[in-house]
């Protein structure tokens, strides 16, 4: 231990070095967990806010099994509100609804009912308004006055007859409730003494929220609710989970696996680069630890006095990454923040962000951070000086004495006539090849790495992106939502039973000033039940179907895009006639991406249930291609045919989607006027309506938002790998201060060593290089490959990172440069003489 | 006299108040062209530090030394450096060989470092001169001891120096190997016209020089 303290002290250069790595590498494992931690937590916060806060909520409970249910050990809050009582009439139009239900105080609570003055009703003529209902039945009150409501009663068959009650205010409620996907829906409460009285049937909704545990995963809160269900035999049909309150709350296990691997990337950066710096520093040793073996130092002794020094620095230097982490922290998530640009939904969610941090709404630090950066570092300095420590408990005294800082077995070596500078420098690092090798592919290490994510990042571009998802310079899109137990309505099935997006809305749209075309794409939702000869037995076809649309979807193109369809086959031809007919169909390759247990091919028939509103017929399709389109053609639907085709397979209006092309690229009035115009459509579906512009922007904002953040993590990773350079190099002097010094006394000249420090380092910047942009590139390409096959990030073109390589050149060659004449100034402040007697 | 090397005064002083150690003190000195001059003295009493002055190696608190009518210490430190490629060679007590070179590389080394081109058959003629010719791709590390001196000696006879410096060049030698390797310098010397000063402790080697300068205690305190 003493002589390690020692030790440590007298190799100050090395260590600092090795300090400065460890540094580095426990900032980089303590920045990522942590940003990545309080990014989710700051995203939770934000939902909490906004969404309701139960768990899952149970339909149709009569007020027995509330009683009992609200006993079970493992639900921790719960609260009741009816269904529907009564629709309050006289609106100013159609599209406006506003319900009257009956709430508890619990689930006014778990639902986030905002009671801003008053109370929640208790008497039967009490009531609870928002300001927003009352403005539009043009009625002006305060908590405690009466005011006069028409209404209609929900009854078996539909709305009753319209009635009027006077209710006296009880309280009032905010109600710019932001999850609500239709504003067009408000909510008035009433007392439970009025729904007794108007509704003997006393049947509820249950909402809850089970037991909390510590990190409970989302599969595990489900499977507890599961549970529930099944002990009072409640219906599959009759619960639903808060989806979005859930996943918000609860650890999804993939962004903990992400951070995971993004910390075993900088462990494994950091461990070679701290072995590399010991291992280079090791030979300059080998004397010192022959002469404590001399004087009778044991191997483990050896290994100890190793140990105790890398582990003395890690002492030192891991505090200090968590102190300038700590620091950096908040700077972190602001960068990220800031870095997304102003224009789009992203940057305003990130304004959200943003604040919430500002306001410590959150935790940024969090001790167990603290303490896994720590183990992780310790580890990571442990494994990277086992073999050091093996090295040094294996040196014999024999060998160490003979030890002149150039190991070779050779006798002879057939020379060169002439010996120059340039010799010098060569003769050095073929002498020392294990040295240089290891010095070289531990910086390749990190350059390959950064090499390969910025192939990727340079292959993406929201140019690009939004080429390949959009089509047109706006598009409106119906809103599907399959299996949503309390919106059965938003499924397709429902939807092409009123589809908004028809010919009379087309009409509309092409008539817009700066607008030039519509184009229709159809959706038919469809089931594959066999291919060729693999033929079902009607039993089993027939429970296919029953399970509803578990399967694919054909995407009915309109004749414009003729050309491009047929451009996109990759295998057997098709022409856009050849589609029309609805019997024939091209596969996408993506398909297969999602269908890889299917064995189709050009040729094949499939035979398939066709989805048509609430009809379902069996039909077959020829597959008569495959292609490779990009997906803003299909929409993400992989069977394939013209408009028409699709169209006669359906008796609804199928249309999914319009898209728009326009005189300008983009026009804010035009935009403005065509969400205008959904609004004005009388219609309770929903819509999408996107322009270009803002897909573009949402696009940049995300791929910014990666690439500022792929950069700094590989920027300081870049810091870590190159304090092996640094180690190396120095150390090369170091070891031949005296070798310098004889060669100056022949002759050299200060420039003349300056020069041959250059091309040293230079050997190891090209190494280096070498290594870093032909593997790097290579391995680069292979991802983007896979990239492209897989859909990630948009990615459809190469695009070779030239800016990235000429950083990487520029940066590694000026540090180099520069290193070499720092290094040639510290020789020369030592004289020549004491260079020449130095002989350690 | 013709003198090529000319010590005026020359001052070297390490240390302060009671660790002062007057290693050259006031020393004037004159080396006759051509001929072998050796330095002894007690142990500390400084002849190396005086050797190293006057090869430019180490420089002196105050006075001068004149190489061949140029005044060393006047040069920049890379002119300084070329002119010790070209006019001086040096033998060191430990030799002083690159490791990792052969023999026949680290002779022709201080050619490398002037730019100039190697002449083969006048290296040989060195290396055989010292009979080093059969060793010219050996390394270092497997040479005796007297078989680096004698390439050492060949390295710094390559560039045809004026004046060889040599730090006790037969100190590590036993005085076998040391008589052969002196007969070896003294013949190349006296065959390439050159000027020989050189640091020894053994009475045999002095006795070989033309002349002896004794120094004690920094200052020269005999002449012959």
């Amino acid at each position: 231990m003493r002589i390690a303290f020692e030790n440590m002290k007298y190799h100050r250069s090395k260590n600092i070095l090795t300090g400065i790595a460890i540094v580095l590498t426990t900032l980089l494992l303590f920045l990522v967990p942590t940003v990545g931690v309080d990014m989710i937590l700051a995203q939770y916060e934000m939902t909490n806010e906004n969404y309701p806060t139960w768990h899952a909520c149970f339909s149709d409970v009569d007020q027995q099994s509330v009683h009992e249910i609200s006993l079970h050990h493992d639900i921790k809050a719960w609260g009741v509100y009816s269904d529907e009582i009564a629709s309050i009439s006289h609106l100013p139009d159609r599209r406006t609804t506003v319900g009257m239900y009956y709430i508890d105080e619990n689930a006014a609570e778990l639902n986030k009912v905002m009671i801003i003055a008053g109370k929640l009703p208790e008497k039967e003529n009490e009531i609870v308004i928002s300001k927003e209902v009352m403005r539009m039945l043009h009625i002006d009150g305060q908590v405690g006055d009466t005011i006069t409501l028409p209404y209609q009663m929900m009854t078996e068959n539909g709305l009753d007859y319209r009635q009027e009650k006077d209710f006296v205010i009880s309280g009032l409620f905010d109600d710019t409730f932001p999850t609500s996907v239709f504003p067009t829906m408000y909510e008035v409460f009433v007392s439970d003494a009025f729904l007794q009285e108007v509704n003997a049937d006393g049947h509820y909704y249950f909402l809850f929220q089970v037991g909390d545990k510590e990190n409970a995963t989302l599969e595990e809160i489900k499977g507890r609710i599961n549970h529930i269900a099944e002990r009072f035999h409640i219906l599959e049909e009759n619960y639903s989970y808060n989806q979005n309150y859930l996943f918000a709350n609860y650890v999804d296990p993939a962004i903990a696996a992400t951070i995971a691997v993004i910390m075993m990337i900088i462990m494994i950066a950091g461990a070679v680069t701290i072995y590399s710096i010991y291992y280079v520093s090791m030979s300059q040793r080998i004397q010192e630890f022959g002469r404590l073996r001399a004087i009778g130092a044991s191997k483990g002794q050896l290994k100890r006095i190793v140990l105790w020094e890398g582990m003395l620095v890690a002492l030192i230097a891991a505090p200090m990454g968590l102190l300038v982490g700590t620091v950096l922290t908040k700077p972190v998530l602001y960068f990220f923040a800031h870095s997304t640009g102003q224009k789009s939904d992203m940057a305003s969610m990130i304004e959200l962000l943003y604040q919430i941090i500002r306001e410590g709404k959150i935790t940024v630090f969090h001790w167990w951070i603290y303490g896994l950066a720590l183990l992780v570092t310790f580890f990571t300095v442990y494994i990277s000086l086992i073999k050091p420590m093996r090295i040094a408990g294996g040196v014999s005294v024999i060998e160490a004495l003979r030890f002149t800082g150039n190991r070779t077995s050779q006798r002879k070596r057939k020379g060169r006539e002439n010996i120059g500078i340039w010799d010098l420098s060569m003769n050095h690092l073929s002498g020392n090849r294990r040295k240089s090798m290891v010095t070289i592919l531990s910086m390749s290490l990190t350059g390959v790495l950064i090499m390969v994510v910025s192939t990727v990042l340079s292959c993406t571009s929201p140019d690009e992106m939004t080429e390949e998802s959009f089509l047109g310079e706006y598009r409106l899109m119906n809103i599907i939502s399959e299996g949503d137990k309390e919106h059965p309505e938003w499924s397709w099935s429902e939807i092409v039973k009123n589809n908004p997006l028809d010919d009379r809305l087309k009409e509309q749209i092409a008539a817009m000033d700066g607008v030039v075309s519509v184009d229709a794409f159809s959706h038919v939702d469809i089931d594959i039940l066999s291919v060729e000869k693999e033929i079902l037995t009607d039993e089993e076809i027939s429970d296919i179907v029953a399970e509803g649309n578990n399967g694919e979807d054909i995407c009915g193109i309109p004749e414009s895009y003729a050309k491009e369809i047929e451009k996109g086959i990759i295998e057997g031809s098709a022409t856009y006639e050849d589609l029309k007919s609805g019997e024939n169909v091209i596969l996408d390759k993506l398909f297969f991406v999602w269908n890889p247990e299917l064995d189709i091919s050009v040729g094949s028939t499939l035979k398939v249930a066709v989805h048509d509103g609430d009809r379902t017929y069996m039909k077959k399709l020829n597959v008569i291609a495959i292609s490779d389109y990009r997906s803003a053609l299909h929409n993400w639907n992989c069977l394939i045919m013209a408009k028409q085709g699709a169209d006669s397979l359906c008796e609804n209006n199928i249309n999914e989607m319009f898209t728009i092309n326009a005189a300008e690229k983009y026009n804010k009035e035009l935009d403005d006027k065509l969400k205008q115009m959904l609004v004005d459509v009388d219609f309770m579906y929903g819509v999408d309506v996107r322009s270009r512009q803002s897909e573009y922007d949402i696009n940049k904002s995300g791929l910014t938002l990666i690439h500022n953040g792929s950069y700094v993590f590989f920027g300081i990773l870049s810091v870590i790998c190159i304090m092996n350079l640094v180690n190396t190099m120095l150390n090369s002097v170091y070891i031949r201060k005296k070798e310098f010094g004889m060669l100056q006394a022949i002759g050299m000249t200060d420039r003349q060593l300056q020069i041959m420090l250059v091309e040293e380092g230079l050997f190891y910047t090209l190494g280096t290089l070498f290594v870093t942009i032909g593997v790097g590139s290579a391995l680069g390409y292979l991802l983007y490959v896979v990239a492209k096959e897989e859909y990630i990030l948009g990615i459809r073109s190469y695009s070779y990172p030239v800016q990235m390589v000429c950083i990487i050149v520029a940066v590694l060659t000026l540090i180099q440069i520069f290193l070499a004449l720092v290094l040639g100034k510290s020789v020369k402040k030592e004289s020549l003489i004491d260079r020449i007697r130095f002989s350690e | 006299m013709n003198s090529i090397l000319e010590v005026e005064d020359l001052v070297k002083y390490y240390g302060k108040d009671d660790s002062l150690v007057k290693a050259v003190d006031h020393t004037s000195l004159s080396i006759e062209r051509g001929k072998f001059t050796a330095i002894v003295g007690r142990s500390g009493s400084g002849k190396s530090t005086l050797l190293h002055i006057l090869g430019g190696l180490d420089y002196p608190d105050s006075g001068q030394v004149t190489l061949d009518g140029k005044e060393l210490f006047s040069l920049k430190p890379d002119e300084l450096a070329k002119l010790r490629r070209r006019k001086i060679g040096f033998i060191f007590q430990d030799y002083n060989l690159i490791p990792a070179l052969n023999v026949w590389e680290n002779v022709v080394l201080p050619l490398g470092l002037d730019g100039k081109k190697v002449n083969k058959k006048e290296v040989e003629k060195i290396l055989d001169h010292i009979g080093m010719l059969d060793k010219a791709d050996v390394l270092p590390e497997k040479l005796s001891g007297g078989q680096k001196q004698r390439t050492a000696i060949a390295r710094a006879l390559v560039t045809r120096p004026a004046v060889i410096l040599a730090d006790e060049p037969t100190g590590n030698l036993d005085s076998h190997t040391g008589l052969e390797v002196m007969q070896c310098l003294k013949n190349c010397v006296k065959e390439y016209g050159q000027t020989l000063v050189m640091i020894t402790h053994d009475e045999t080697v002095a006795q070989m020089a033309d002349h002896v300068v004794v120094i004690e205690d920094g200052k020269v305190v005999g002449f012959s």
